[in-house]
């Protein structure tokens, strides 16, 4: 390619560039959530990380069913969070089963969160939430605070 | 740019705000065109934006080198837009939320709409006639600020060495596509249209 071309090439792009900032600009709110993120910093917890995404896998040997349900599983040290995220609908349903924490698992979404409590053999439930990002935060039994990674669910 | 991106990191990571606003502006609109380019509807191109923010977020005290910053956040994303990917084909068209068919398929259509120059409309149609890996470059190259060929080959997991001989490419065929047309105005020589 000569330098003509290139200089042509450049010159296309950029009227690409300049339409794509006019039909397709992310909206304003997006850039303000984006610096808000700042503030879901969680200093005190451990962060437990995705071990495993159904969504990633080989669909054939972790997939729950043929149906919408997504599996993830997250892990500290002392603590494990497994996630089933069903989806019917548009309204999606998480069913958590955690070990090594009790007390209340936190589901954070990017707008408010909801309190469930975990039952004594673990398990938790939320109910008619939102797509878009979540975490789960809870307590490990020697009081760390826990939080899983963001996932988009 | 890159050289002050260590300097940005620590500051975010003790809590600037000031400093995180900086590095919002600098890449949310190559995030957003990253999705864009993998086609997710803008709802969903919203949504894995705004986990990619807040993944860096939880991720500060662990970013490796801060000149690897744009290849994490375009490599975050790209996963994050595989999924969503997945995720859609798997829903039947019963299940779809509604959110999703908000943008039907003559969405290009209804953007060009927007555009007073009837020439960039008929441009952006054509460039949705290109073929998806094309589209999916432009769409990655034409982020404001325009991104480096590092960047975008870990958006694109694609060589680097690739880009600029594919760009031409795809330049070329947007070319062909518009020629009859008289889009790029003038005498078929591409420049000639507004700067």
């Amino acid at each position: 390619m000569n330098a003509a071309m290139n200089k042509d090439d450049d010159v296309l792009l950029d009227r690409l560039r300049s339409i794509a900032s006019i039909v397709d600009d992310p909206p304003p709110w997006l850039d303000q959530a984006a610096r808000a993120a700042l503030s879901r910093r969680r200093l005190d917890a451990e962060l437990a990380e995705l071990m495993l995404d159904s969504d990633l896998s080989q669909a054939a040997l972790v997939r729950a069913g043929d149906d919408g349900v997504r599996l993830l599983s997250f892990e500290t040290a002392s603590v494990s969070v497994e996630l089933q995220i069903e989806d019917v609908s548009g309204q999606l349903t998480l069913r958590g089963l955690v070990s090594g924490a009790s007390g209340d698992a936190i589901v954070e979404m990017i707008s408010g969160s909801r309190v469930v409590p975990i039952s004594e053999h673990g398990w938790f439930v939320a109910g008619d939430l939102p797509r878009g990002a979540i975490r789960v935060r809870l307590h490990a039994i020697d009081g760390t605070a826990v939080t899983t990674s963001w996932v988009s669910v | 740019m890159e050289e002050d991106l260590e300097g940005l990191l620590t500051a975010a990571s003790a809590g600037d705000q000031a400093a995180w606003d900086i590095l919002v502006e600098r890449y949310n609109r190559l995030l957003w065109a990253i999705a864009r380019g993998y086609r997710l509807d803008p709802a969903t191109t919203a949504d894995v934006v705004q986990t990619t923010w807040l993944r860096l977020v939880e991720n500060l005290d662990r970013i490796f080198e801060p000149t690897r910053l744009p290849g994490w956040l375009a490599t975050t994303i790209r996963r994050e837009c595989l999924q969503a990917l997945r995720r859609s084909k798997r829903e039947t068209p019963a299940l779809t939320p509604e959110y999703l068919i908000d943008e039907p398929d003559n969405s290009r259509e209804l953007d060009a709409g927007l555009l007073d120059d009837e020439r960039d409309a008929a441009l952006w149609r054509a460039f949705g006639d290109l073929p998806e890996r094309c589209q999916l470059l432009l769409r990655v190259l034409m982020a404001t600020p325009p991104p480096a060929y590092a960047e975008v080959a870990e958006a694109l997991d694609m060589p680097v060495g690739t880009i600029g001989p594919t760009r031409a490419r795809c330049l070329t065929h947007l070319r062909r596509l518009v020629r009859k047309d008289d889009i790029l105005g003038g005498t078929g020589r591409e420049h000639g249209g507004r700067q």
